[in-house]
């Protein structure tokens, strides 16, 4: 996305008076443009969550790592979620398929927040890329709206042209992890003449959602083989912690 | 299906919520590992278990149970690690060992047919053994009553709660009338009962279930602050939940409004519905606001300008002219309200008011919502200050089997004058009582600081009274030049405008530690309680004069989470300290414990000295006291001026004291607060008591502590708010001390949000006034 289209965007942004989850009316000292129900109703990860991925975990969970990280190893170093899916699925939805762009202020600011000081610790923000032919279709790839608005608020480089989709891949949900891995295998690469962007670098992927980390773990992959130092991740939501005990 | 008889020896794994348990379970074959689901899993109890053997990849091959029921434990072992585990009143470790000695395998039929027999141990006479052949039949009934409710998905916990109300009547009420449970069980919400009605069977387009799910919906709003909710919202929420047509719910509010209970009102123009009880509080409380207002004040006879630049030439400080107006208005009107954050002299005016008013030979009540504004008061100003309850003369009323105010409209103050200070804390209920009790022609001052966080209770009452401007009332904004020099009350005053606070000036005391991750952030605190705080603030005690405060509940940085690990190094378990599991928590003797809810006939008795406590329970063993760090109760004694009664009754909400006993036999903890009065709780009023080591910034309201200690973090931006953090800020008097990220720190200030709540009295004062 250009400056230009990103101008425009920021002339689309309406006032925030209604909550980007219920769509109840609210005034604008409500943060992150919610409503004080929604506000209180989601699940906000700011208790125990998963070393690895950054899940919920229950406060009561045995273990530093969820069922899932348990289980299987991940390409990246850590991530960060913001909140549980299934609480925030209205947000995630209308700002996906709805084509509610404004709501990437807000998503943007909670991964901020969730962040906080540990934004310092990267050098560079990266959206998950989109098949261009695709966002063209589309119009925007959600990644690339939140990232730049993360990327201006926490003062970070922002790099939306190193990290590319070499073919289409079809929608994840519905699909058992393995077939994700298979779907994902390969679609990633770093552009040509990319590679400098990468080498040495502390680098954080920002997504909407995070399921089973297929996406995630194949842009870390490459980005890690073209000498990237560290690959993190902050999403927005991620399912709820699987199996206990 | 395979079925075991075992015993639970272990417990790896228990969660609360859904009661999924993990436990070593011994049978005669020997050990095994079982998991599946029971409430409040022990140690000790015995179980028939039926399930099947499965594999886990990692734990090896385990018992899974679909079912389970208690079983009577039958041999000798069984029996006495049953009755030591503490679920008879009356039995202890020692007892136990003793009854199994003399009855071994009999015990248990014994204690139920004939408890007489328990007389041959030594130690046990015919009350006790009459009691603890009560206490046994009691727990066997609430074992099939918990049995029946497993059901029901009722764990045994709220069983229990039923129990204690419906006795042997518990399963006859309930299948009758679900939905009674709600009034009549503290903790049985609506979707409890709604879940047992469904799972009886019933219409679920009954009235009763409608009108229920209206008022449980209504008070939800009414527990969060709101007097009123919009019926628009109100019909949405209750279809939803009801999944029933709007129609139907809004016939049936109509209903509730005929029989009194709701009251529909048209509120600038949109239709809400109030509780009855607060509609009428609101309406008395603006009929009584303006009866104070109009009434005709005796004149004052003393030179008041006098006095006040006399006043400020004594105690050094001149008064600005903002501090002057609010003395000279407060002789003026009948209704006068002071608002000003720290340091901006609200003592000082409220001394100067006293002053003028000893000299008239007015008769002033002072007075404050908690027991700890008031003492206080009583410090800063000298003059005796009570509860607002104390002052309305609260008191159990036989007849009418409640609380009631002895002070009313027909049995009024006889003062000529009421103070009251911290009037943001004040909700409407409170207010209306109040109000009612003050006669015409006396003069009513409301001190407060509108900027706090609201009364815990419904109502927005200061706010209100203050953005009506019907009610005369100035704004300090001024900080003394004294308090200037504290970076407390500079900073409180920044935060409260939304500016950043300085931290971390050399010599002062208001600090920020940097820590990153909640994990470290907790440490940095326990570190902090335990050993970098008692070297620096030697004159302070850890135990009494550092509060850590925290926006939140649960996760690591929550109360419940940091009075654990604060207990675990702050007070230790030892061989010689007594302790009692209740629910989820272990008090111990010396631990510093809060009384969460309003207890007005709680009685207290004025302790000797803390000797005379230790080692006189029946076994010795279990009762024991402790010393408090130097200086024990005894020197404290002296302190405490001006309470002399021998004993009373009333024990707070936010009261804090430490645990001074607890005797297992008896089913008794004492508690001693103010270091003089003893307080003896039975172990079922213990829901009533909670480890004060780390409270919420709610429950803070209204105290001071030398030090503060909070962790900054990424709180839910419900609670991550400004007036939170200025609410916190504002209980430290000599050091206020951050620890975490100043980004949340910032984020906090900049959240400037105030919950919504609705409240209907700065709307009712301006229509009153138009209506005349
Ligand atoms: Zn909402
Ligand atoms: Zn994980």
């Amino acid at each position: 996305m250009g400056a230009l289209t990103r101008k425009l965007l920021d002339l689309v942004f309406p006032p925030s008076i209604y909550c980007i989850s219920c769509g109840n009316l609210i005034d604008e000292t409500r943060v992150y443009s919610l409503c004080d129900k929604c506000a209180r109703e989601f699940k906000w990860a700011n208790g125990k969550t998963c070393e690895k991925c950054g899940r919920i975990l229950g406060d009561d969970y045995n273990g530093t790592l969820c069922g899932e990280c348990g289980q299987s190893a991940h390409a990246y170093e850590k991530g960060y979620a913001c909140l549980e899916y299934g609480s925030c699925r209205e947000v995630i939805h209308g700002f996906k398929y709805l084509g509610r762009m404004y709501y990437a202020e807000s998503i943007a600011q909670i991964m901020h927040d969730r962040l906080a000081e540990a934004a310092s610790e990267f050098d560079a923000v990266l959206p998950t890329p989109m098949y261009k032919p695709k966002e063209r279709k589309r119009g925007y790839n959600q990644a690339d709206l939140i990232g730049g608005l993360l990327a201006a608020k926490t003062g970070l480089d922002y790099d939306n042209d190193t990290l590319v989709r070499r073919r289409n891949t079809a929608p994840m949900s519905g699909l058992g992890k393995e077939a994700r891995e298979e779907n994902v295998r390969d679609a990633f690469a770093v552009a040509e003449g990319k590679a400098d962007a990468v080498r040495g670098k502390r680098l954080l992927i920002v997504d909407d959602i995070y399921t089973t980390g297929s996406t995630l773990d194949a842009c870390a992959k490459v980005l890690t083989d073209a000498g990237a130092k560290s690959v993190c991740f902050i999403v927005l939501a991620a399912g709820a912690s699987g199996a206990n005990v | 299906m395979e079925e075991k008889i075992c015993t639970l020896t272990e417990i790896i794994y228990h969660n609360k919520e859904n009661c999924f348990t993990v436990g070593v379970f011994m049978e005669e074959e020997g050990e095994f590992t079982g998991t599946g689901y029971i409430p409040n899993a022990a140690r000790g109890r015995r179980f028939k278990l039926s399930g099947v053997w499965k594999e886990h990849n990692v734990y090896g091959r385990q018992f899974s149970f679909s079912s389970y029921s208690e079983e009577t434990p039958d041999t000798g072992e069984a029996i006495e690690l049953f009755l030591a585990s503490g679920a008879i009143k009356g039995v202890g470790r020692k007892t136990a060992q003793l009854i199994v000695g003399a009855f071994g395998d009999d015990a248990l039929r014994l204690m139920e047919e004939e408890p007489q027999r328990l007389t041959q141990i030594s130690g046990i006479g015919p009350k006790k053994a009459a009691m603890i052949g009560e206490s046994f039949r009691a727990h066997k009934e609430l074992a099939e009553i918990a049995l029946y409710f497993q059901q029901f998905g009722i764990n045994a916990r709220a069983a229990m709660k039923l129990y204690k109300v419906y006795g042997r009547e518990t399963i006859a009420a309930v299948n009758e009338n679900p939905y009674q449970l709600i009034d009549d069980v503290f903790g049985i919400g609506f979707k409890s009962a709604d879940r047992i009605a469904f799972r009886l069977g019933l219409d679920m387009n009954s009235k009763y279930r409608i009108k229920s799910g209206v008022n449980y919906l209504l008070w939800q709003y009414v527990n969060d602050g709101s007097t009123y909710v919009p019926q628009s919202i109100l019909l949405e929420q209750a279809g939803v939940l009801l999944d029933v047509p709007m129609e139907s719910v809004e016939e049936n509010i109509i209903e509730m409004v005929f029989e009194g209970v709701l009251r529909l009102e048209l509120l600038e123009g949109r239709k809400v519905v109030f509780p009855e009880a607060y509609y009428m509080a609101e309406q008395n409380v603006c009929k009584n606001l303006i009866r104070l207002e109009r009434a005709s004040l005796k004149p004052i006879q003393t030179d008041v300008e006098g006095r006040l630049s006399a006043s400020g030439r004594r105690a050094g400080l001149a008064l600005s002219e903002n501090q002057k107006y609010a003395v000279r208005e407060s002789m003026k009107n009948g209704v006068f309200v002071i608002t000003g954050g720290p340091g901006t002299g609200k003592t000082t005016i409220i001394n100067a008011i006293i002053n003028i008013l000893e000299n008239e030979g007015i008769e002033t009540g002072v007075a404050a919502p908690t027991g700890r504004a008031a003492k206080r008061i009583s410090e800063t100003t000298g003059h005796e200050a009570s509860t607002i309850h104390r002052m309305l003369e609260y008191y159990y009323s036989e007849n009418d089997e409640r609380m009631k105010f002895r002070r009313t409209g027909q049995n009024q103050l006889e003062y000529g004058a009421v103070i009251v200070d911290e009037a943001s804390m004040i909700d409407i209920m409170l207010m209306n009582a109040l109000l009612d009790a003050i006669p015409s022609g006396a003069r009513l001052i409301i001190v407060g600081d509108a900027d706090q966080l609201p009364s815990v209770g419904a109502g927005n009452v200061l706010r209100d009274m203050l953005s009506s401007e019907l009610i005369s009332s100035v704004r300090l904004t001024e900080i003394f030049r004294q308090a200037k020099e504290s970076m407390i009350v500079v900073n409180a005053h920044c935060i409260n405008n939304g500016e950043y606070p300085e931290l971390n000036k050399h010599g002062r005391d208001f600090f920020m530690l940097s820590r990153r991750g909640e994990r470290l952030i907790a440490d940095t605190i326990l570190e902090l309680c335990l050993s970098r705080l008692p070297k620096y603030y030697a004159d302070c005690d850890m135990l009494r004069d550092l509060q850590v405060l925290t926006p939140v509940r649960k996760g690591t940085l929550g109360s419940i989470n940091l009075n654990a690990e604060l207990q675990a190094v702050l007070n230790p378990p030892s061989e010689r300290l007594a302790e009692k599991a209740f629910g989820d928590k272990i008090f111990r003797v010396g631990d510093k414990v809060m009384q969460i809810k309003n207890n007005y006939g709680l009685e207290w008795r004025r302790g000797e000295a803390r000797t005379s406590m230790g080692g006189v329970g029946s076994t010795g063993d279990e009762r024991v006291g402790v010393g408090f760090r130097d200086g024990g109760a005894a020197d404290l004694l002296d302190g405490a001026e001006g309470e002399t009664e021998a004993e009373g009754e009333g024990v707070f909400n936010g009261d804090v004291g430490f645990i001074r006993a607890i005797d297992l036999e008896n089913g008794t903890l004492t508690v001693v607060f103010d270091d003089v009065r003893f307080v003896e709780y039975d172990f079922s009023q213990l829901d009533e008591l909670e480890l004060a080591y780390a409270v919420t910034v709610h429950k803070s309201q209204g105290s001071e502590f030398q030090l503060v200690l909070m962790p900054m973090y990424a709180f839910p931006p419900m609670l991550a708010t400004r007036n939170l953090l200025y609410t916190a800020v504002t209980r430290g008097k000599k050091a206020v001390i951050l620890v975490g990220s100043e980004y949340h720190l910032r984020a906090m200030i900049d959240n400037d949000h105030i919950k919504e709540r609705y409240s209907g009295l700065c709307s009712h004062l301006k229509e009153f006034l138009l209506n005349e």
